[in-house]
């Protein structure tokens, strides 16, 4: 990749975006949040297993059947 | 008089006619919860006017929904059962699989579980499995590159982006967006350069929101790549994450970046002027990336 043309860096901007762009329109904050964490890569495959929401399997009707007798039972 | 509900619901369907829509209840159980389709049972099933049957019909729906990732269907089939009824001990189960694993999210899924019954815990360790399959495809893509096969890695770090984007209860196309900057970051430290990678993140993240994903990976690195890359996501329309209100904040951060280039203002693209022919812009954005 070409080298950089400029000093500003990811810090720089996601201080712009934090200072600037959400103190003058609180409305936006949600957008800026999701500006901010695209800023912000992801380090490693780690962090992107951490940021997954759990995975399911199938365990078929008896699993479920089971918890839902023991629960009533208590 | 309170109504007593049943937890066993074998039992409770023993109870009705052979004919009865009743029995197709179980069958609608028994595919959902074993990934079989069973449309039949499933609109029968609904067919069933019984209001002791109703918080299980409506958790075969739960179910349902909570496979197919649907957490608004899931949501609503929730607030159908009473929590007195059987099936409603395991709405924190629920809940707990619906949770958003971010930072604040994963209090939540405690917070959840830790109000449902010891049995409804289980249940959920049952059923969660120990590592995302998603995650798994991150580690075998990356020892691929690491063994210096980056075909294989481009094409399954392209599967896993196009699979994030449909994740729903999650913000997937965030997320996608993000594993396609760690992926260029990957391919660049690793000697990859990236010239192949990029159509691929173009194919499965749409144009938007690829050239979305290069401008973000270069900002602070390279801003004047940047922003032709972000210049031609604006011009490509909207996407999963460029949608409305991005697009919005997106035109402000190439306008900032601009001012630190000292480059002239964005004169009308990337601002709903007409956008430029696709290929020659994503040509353009190549050539002065790679």
């Amino acid at each position: 990749m070409k080298a950089a043309a400029d000093t500003m860096d990811t810090d720089e901007i996601r201080t712009w975006l934090i200072n600037d762009v959400l103190h003058n329109d609180a409305g936006k904050e949600e957008r800026v949040m999701r500006l901010y964490k695209a800023l912000r890569p992801l380090e490693s495959a780690e962090e992107l297993e951490g940021e997954l929401p759990p995975a399911l399997r199938y365990i078929g009707p008896g699993v479920w059947l089971k918890a839902i007798k023991d629960a009533s039972t208590v | 008089m309170a109504m007593e509900f049943s937890a066993d619901l074998y039992a409770l369907i023993g109870q009705f006619p052979p004919s009865s829509p009743a029995w197709s209840l179980a069958d609608a159980f028994d595919a959902v919860t074993n990934g079989i389709e069973n449309p039949e049972a499933m609109k029968r099933m609904q067919g069933l006017d019984s209001a002791e049957m109703e918080p299980w019909k409506n958790l075969v729906s739960a179910i349902e929904a909570l496979y197919q990732d649907d957490p608004e269907r899931c949501a609503a089939a929730l607030e159908h059962i009473a929590d007195a009824s059987a099936p409603g001990s395991l709405k924190p189960l629920f809940r707990a699989c619906l949770s958003r694993q971010d930072s604040s999210g994963k209090d939540r899924l405690f917070t959840e579980l830790s109000s449902g019954s010891d049995a409804a815990v289980d249940l959920y360790r049952r059923l969660i499995m120990p590592k995302h399959p998603l995650a798994m495809l991150a580690f075998q893509a990356e020892d691929a590159l690491l063994r210096g096969r980056i075909n294989q890695f481009e094409t399954m770090a392209g599967r896993i982006m196009r699979s994030l984007r449909e994740l729903r209860r999650i913000d997937g196309s965030l997320l996608a967006l993000r594993y396609g900057i760690y992926c260029l970051k990957l391919l660049d430290t690793h000697g990859g350069g990236g010239e192949e990678f990029f159509p691929i993140v173009l194919d499965e993240m749409g144009r938007a929101d690829g050239f979305c994903t290069l401008g973000l990976a270069l900002t602070g690195k390279n801003n004047e790549a940047a922003v032709s890359a972000l210049r031609a996501s604006l011009d490509s329309g909207e996407g999963l994450f460029m949608d409305k209100d991005m697009r919005g904040l997106i035109r402000d951060l190439v306008n900032y970046l601009e001012k630190g280039l000292s480059l002239p203002p964005d004169s009308g693209r990337g601002s709903g002027a007409e956008p430029e022919d696709p290929e020659k812009q994503k040509k353009a954005v190549q050539l002065e990336l790679f």
